[in-house]
């Protein structure tokens, strides 16, 4: 498991992946041309985790905007943060969505009930 | 590595093997499980990902709306802008064209009572010729007047034109807003 650190581009997301610390951070946009090919090192990191991990994981999510394959990568995300959480360690997720923006929020929602995953929703500041 | 491999390659994975399995007919309930485990998974993947998608259709639905609505105060505030300068520019030019006119005027009119009256008094004697004169004096100025404001209008608007700030304005103001796409979502 290695540390994964991406910054922010206009069509990607900030990615921080710290298994040391328990930490995951996904913020921004994400319009990817190869939805895979950007989030499959974090998934295979997860999967790992899942095996290997031994401290709890928090992830913040704060995404602005991301296209249908990168929802299929979130969707493969949160699975092994619930395989990791089967496993007995606690997983926080934080969903944090603009007060202005509904919609995303209720995209949190949609992942939350679908999946059976608690999301903690977190306002941004306006 | 990745370059090669589908968005749904562990699932089109998990199916090869069932279709592997049932050629050869191998099918134990074990397999079976984990092929309703996986069928059950690609349903909550097809239930997320439509919601998820829809969602965020409307978000840009929403974005668009709200450029295009932008775009109609732009084009609108260009508009105005557009004639107030055009205004601005008649006002300038109208006073330019007034001051080079009275000035003509006040050389002309004096001009004709110093020299041009006592020379056609003494020619010919027609009462208030010199009245008349300085009448038809006025009436050319008038006519001569609009002509000027022709001049420096179409002066002033060449000076706007090089300046490009006519393009800019129209530039600014597209009257058909395109739709934005996911990658142009607001940020």
């Amino acid at each position: 498991m290695e540390r994964i650190h991406i910054q922010a581009t206009e069509f990607t997301p900030h990615i921080t992946f710290d298994p040391s610390n328990g930490l995951i951070e996904l913020k921004g946009n994400s319009t990817p041309h190869n939805s895979l090919k950007f989030y499959h090192k974090m998934i295979v990191n997860l999967e790992e985790y899942a095996i290997r991990g031994t401290k709890d994981l928090t992830a913040n999510v704060a995404f602005r905007y991301f296209n249908t394959s990168s929802s299929k990568c979130l969707y493969d995300m949160f699975k092994q943060l619930d395989k990791i959480k089967k496993k007995g360690r606690q997983v926080t997720i934080n969903w944090y969505y603009s007060p202005s923006d509904e919609d995303m929020y209720e995209v949190g929602k949609d992942f939350s009930e679908l999946m059976n995953l608690n999301f903690n929703f977190i306002e941004l500041a306006a | 590595m990745t370059e090669a491999l589908s968005l749904f390659h562990t699932e089109e994975k998990s199916l090869n093997e069932f279709k592997e399995m049932v050629k050869s007919d191998a099918i134990s309930k074990r397999s079976l499980v984990r092929f309703i485990d996986n069928y059950d998974d690609l349903i909550t993947q097809s239930k997320v990902i439509t919601r998820v998608s829809d969602r965020l259709q409307s978000k840009l639905n929403k974005a668009n709306e709200q450029i295009a609505a932008q775009n109609a105060t732009i084009s609108d505030n260009n508009k105005l802008l557009h004639n107030t300068i055009e205004q601005l520019v008649k006002a300038k030019v109208s006073k330019k064209a007034s001051t080079i006119i009275l000035t003509a005027a006040v050389v002309l009119f004096v001009a004709e009572e110093v020299l041009l009256e006592e020379a056609i008094n003494s020619y010919v004697d027609i009462p208030y010729i010199g009245l008349i004169v300085k009448l038809c004096i006025a009436l050319t100025l008038k006519a001569f007047e609009s002509t000027i404001e022709k001049f420096f209008m179409r002066r002033e608007h060449s000076k706007i034109v090089e300046e490009g700030l006519w393009e800019e304005l129209e530039v600014s103001s597209p009257h058909s807003p395109g739709l934005i796409t996911s990658e142009a979502v607001p940020r």
